[in-house]
């Protein structure tokens, strides 16, 4: 096409027409403030409605309900911008969103309006509308048959309880005298080998400025206790994530069953479970070490799971293709290939340990973490921050020593 | 459908007389909701519906419809098809890494779809063996590790694995590189170990699955011909999947054409090329120069039809200054001959006359493909 000077004077019209007519979706401080007003010019439907509304929204404003107010008019002109920047030129959803506006609009304005007048109201509906019936039987009955639970299981299976005890504490104790039975430069030179072997000379200084700060500032065989019981769990959720994992990755069913388990035990707040715990388990390390397991065993089970999931499809068919069995599948092909994502979920179960040290003191786990509470509840900030820093040191050591160290390998 | 448009055509093939290493029986394969499937594929078998309605109405996508086929011993069939005509799934039917939803596959003259898991692990180990576009090696091994996989799969690890492995690294040349990952390897050379793992395995069926896809052409082209001669010099019968059918006519011995996961055509690639069945293959078949496929037999006139020589023909003996070829000279050669000499060309056979071939004939050949051919 010839280019005409005379057609630029068109072309400018046409641009400025159509910026005209896309409508600009700007918040003013006006427009919030008279947020109904300013909306109920826009949607051609129930005028009067809107202006009824309105009304009644600035009657009530000016009754002094500003909190309230704020409220609904933010919300009614979010969902307008919101709605205004989604939808994008002529696409079906847009159509769909334009077809839905007036009916959004107007639930607002309806729950605005409700609420502002049951807030008003005064009466016995009044009461019963703006308080959700609760029943104190309900929740009393459900908190006392759990508790009934918990004691009947601890009367059950003391023997069973009992022995797990045994267990973990026998896991506890030999890790603990393998550590404490080691004289300090032994550590120190170990650690530094494996610091020196994982990352060179800049990882062994800052290795050995860790140790330092840990025997300097007497945090020695506290650190030590609370490395045998975050290498403790971190055995018990080896042995039990790893397999879980698997087992999870292969049975969409124990997949279906287990991950609503797994989001319970990461979202429960661990102090919740402390209890049950000491309740099967006494007071000391095994509940301790029990209420770590289960805070931070779901991300290695989860990373398993995922890993597995990964391995590519044209790998598993190749595997099959020359006569693989499931477990040569498993052993030669999908671990292997999942070894990154699982040494991931290892470093993620390891920091979740170290976080769950100062929850763990309060049933007895000791360590840094009893430092950490002695610290709080004799209002020692000094003592607070310096115990703190040094779980942070021993977090560091994990991290570097056993996490992901070289991106190089595999 | 002819599966063998011109029995003029037919060329001898080393195990033709023996049994079919590989055949395919009426295999169909429908993927949708299992329950669905149960119920529309006997429909579908007895044509009461078609694919289309199977995809709209019940949702399931007929993948393999009604295909068969022979692989006869020591020969390289090519199944050649545009993406999503399903030569992909037919080949894995024949490892049963894909269940057909009917008909029966047949190795070594016996039905697989029988085996128990035991039985079937054991086919794939010792007599079938794969190689994948995506190559799909192992990047945790080395190559020389990756190619052991199957003897390793299947318990053996010794001594004589160990020389299997450098015995199939060295027919593929990598044998330099068997303590590499595959990661430091090029996507030429990975595809080699592909084809050494599946050589290691000595199984006497190869799957090839696209194998040369993603290579770029220069490699391809080599890689094609090392693979022709490969299989040619092992004895091995192979099953190759290609979309692209010059690959198909340099490596194949029979190819055939898929669409819409229906076999189109079956026929070696002169037949393909020269009398294609449909305007498809015909289509396919534009472009491709026959020049280093056909022969002398293939496009000669019998004498006594040779316009204008007739009379002269009858005598059996090579006229005056003709020029001579045998039966099986190749296009390419034929051409040459025929620029040299302004006289036709004789077709000898035991000193017996047994065809001319023109200018007219040779132009045929190069220019026009199947549909004008048949037309004269």
């Amino acid at each position: 096409m010839v280019f005409q000077p005379a057609d630029s004077a068109t072309l400018t019209a046409a641009v400025a027409a159509r910026q005209s007519n896309r409508k600009p979706v700007i918040l003013h401080f006006a427009d919030l403030l008279v947020g109904p007003l300013c909306a109920s010019a826009r949607p051609r439907r129930f005028p009067l409605l809107y202006l009824l509304a309105d009304g009644a929204a600035m009657w009530l404003a000016m009754q002094g309900l500003f909190g309230s107010m704020f409220l609904v008019f933010g919300l009614s002109r979010a969902a307008a911008i919101a709605l205004a920047r989604f939808a994008g030129p002529e696409t079906k959803f847009r159509r769909e969103v334009s077809a839905w506006q007036p009916w959004i609009e107007l639930s607002l304005y309806v729950f605005s309006l409700a609420t502002i007048a049951i807030a008003n109201m005064t009466g016995p509906i009044a009461a019963q509308l703006s308080t959700f019936p609760s029943s104190q039987v309900v929740r009393g009955t459900a908190a006392a048959s759990i508790d009934a639970a918990v004691t009947y299981l601890t009367v059950q299976g003391d023997v069973f309880f009992r022995i797990v005890t045994r267990w973990l504490l026998a896991l506890l104790k030999g890790l603990e005298n393998v550590l404490t039975l080691a004289p300090w430069p032994v550590l120190f030179a170990v650690v530094g080998f494996a610091a020196w072997k994982r990352g060179g000379a800049g990882l062994l200084v800052l290795v050995w400025m860790a140790l330092g700060y840990l025997g300097l500032f007497g945090y020695w065989a506290e650190a030590l206790q609370t490395s045998a019981l975050v290498l403790a769990s971190l055995c018990v959720c080896v042995v039990i994530g790893i397999p879980a994992g698997i087992l999870l990755a292969k049975s969409p069913t124990s997949r279906a069953i287990a991950s609503p388990v797994l989001d319970l035990m990461q979202t429960m707040p661990s102090f919740v479970y402390l209890l049950p715990a000491v309740a099967f388990f006494s007071i000391g390390k095994p509940p301790a070490l029990i209420a770590t397991v289960i805070f931070a065993l779901p991300p290695l089970v989860r990373l398993t799971c995922l890993g597995i999931e990964q391995v590519p499809l044209h790998v598993r068919e190749a595997m099959q293709a020359h006569g693989a069995t499931p477990l040569q599948m498993l052993l030669k092909a999908e671990l292997p290939l999942a070894l990154p994502s699982i040494r991931t979920g290892i470093n993620q179960t390891i920091m979740m340990c170290l976080s769950m040290v100062v929850v763990a003191a309060l049933i007895g786990g000791g360590g840094l973490g009893y430092n950490v509470l002695f610290a709080l509840q004799n209002v020692q900030y000094g003592e607070g921050i310096l115990a703190g820093l040094a779980i942070v040191f021993c977090a560091v050591l994990f991290d570097r020593l056993a996490g992901s160290g070289r991106k190089t390998d595999l | 459908m002819n599966a063998v448009p011109n029995m003029q055509f037919d060329t001898w093939y080393p195990g033709e007389a023996r049994a079919p290493v590989v055949s395919c029986r009426n295999v169909w394969k429908v993927f949708g909701h299992k329950p669905v499937v149960d119920r529309i594929v006997g429909e579908l078998l007895a044509e009461r519906i078609d694919v289309e309605c199977a995809r709209r109405e019940h949702g399931c996508v007929v993948a393999v419809k009604n295909v068969s086929f022979d692989v006869r011993p020591s020969e390289v069939f090519c199944i050649m098809g545009l993406s999503g005509s399903g030569k992909s799934t037919l080949i894995r039917h024949v490892n049963r890494l894909i269940e057909p939803t009917a008909g029966d596959i047949l190795v070594n003259e016996c039905s697989i779809s029988a085996l128990d898991a035991r039985a079937l692990r054991e086919l794939r180990a010792r007599k079938i063996g794969m190689v994948f576009q995506n190559v799909a090696l192992l990047p945790h091994r080395t190559v020389e590790a990756n190619t052991c996989l199957p003897l390793e799969l299947r318990g053996e690890t010794g001594l004589a694995a160990h020389a299997a492995v450098q015995r199939a690294l060295s027919v593929v040349g990598l044998s330099a590189w068997g303590d590499r990952y595959p990661s430091e390897l090029s996507g030429g050379m990975q595809q080699r170990v592909g084809l050494a793992r599946a050589l290691a395995a000595d199984a006497d069926i190869l799957l090839m699955d696209e194998p040369f896809s993603a290579l770029d052409p220069l490699i391809r082209k080599q890689l094609q011909t090392e693979f022709r001669r490969l299989v040619k010099t092992l004895g091995k019968t192979a099953l190759f999947i290609t979309h692209d059918l010059d690959e198909a006519i340099r490596i194949g011995d029979r190819i055939a054409i898929m669409r819409d996961g229906q076999i189109v055509q079956t026929g070696t690639p002169a037949e393909i090329v020269l009398s294609p069945v449909n305007d498809y293959v015909a289509q396919f078949v534009e472009g491709i120069s026959p020049v280093h496929f056909v022969d002398a037999e293939r496009i000669m006139v019998l004498p006594t039809q040779y316009p204008g020589h007739a009379a002269a023909l009858l005598a059996s003996a090579v006229p005056e200054g003709w020029p001579v070829c045998e039966r099986g000279t190749l296009l390419a050669r034929l051409i040459t001959l025929q620029t040299e000499s302004d006289r036709p060309i004789a077709v000898v056979d035991g000193g017996l006359i047994i065809g001319v071939v023109g200018p007219r004939e040779i132009l045929v050949a190069v220019g026009g493909h199947g549909k004008r051919q048949k037309e004269m």
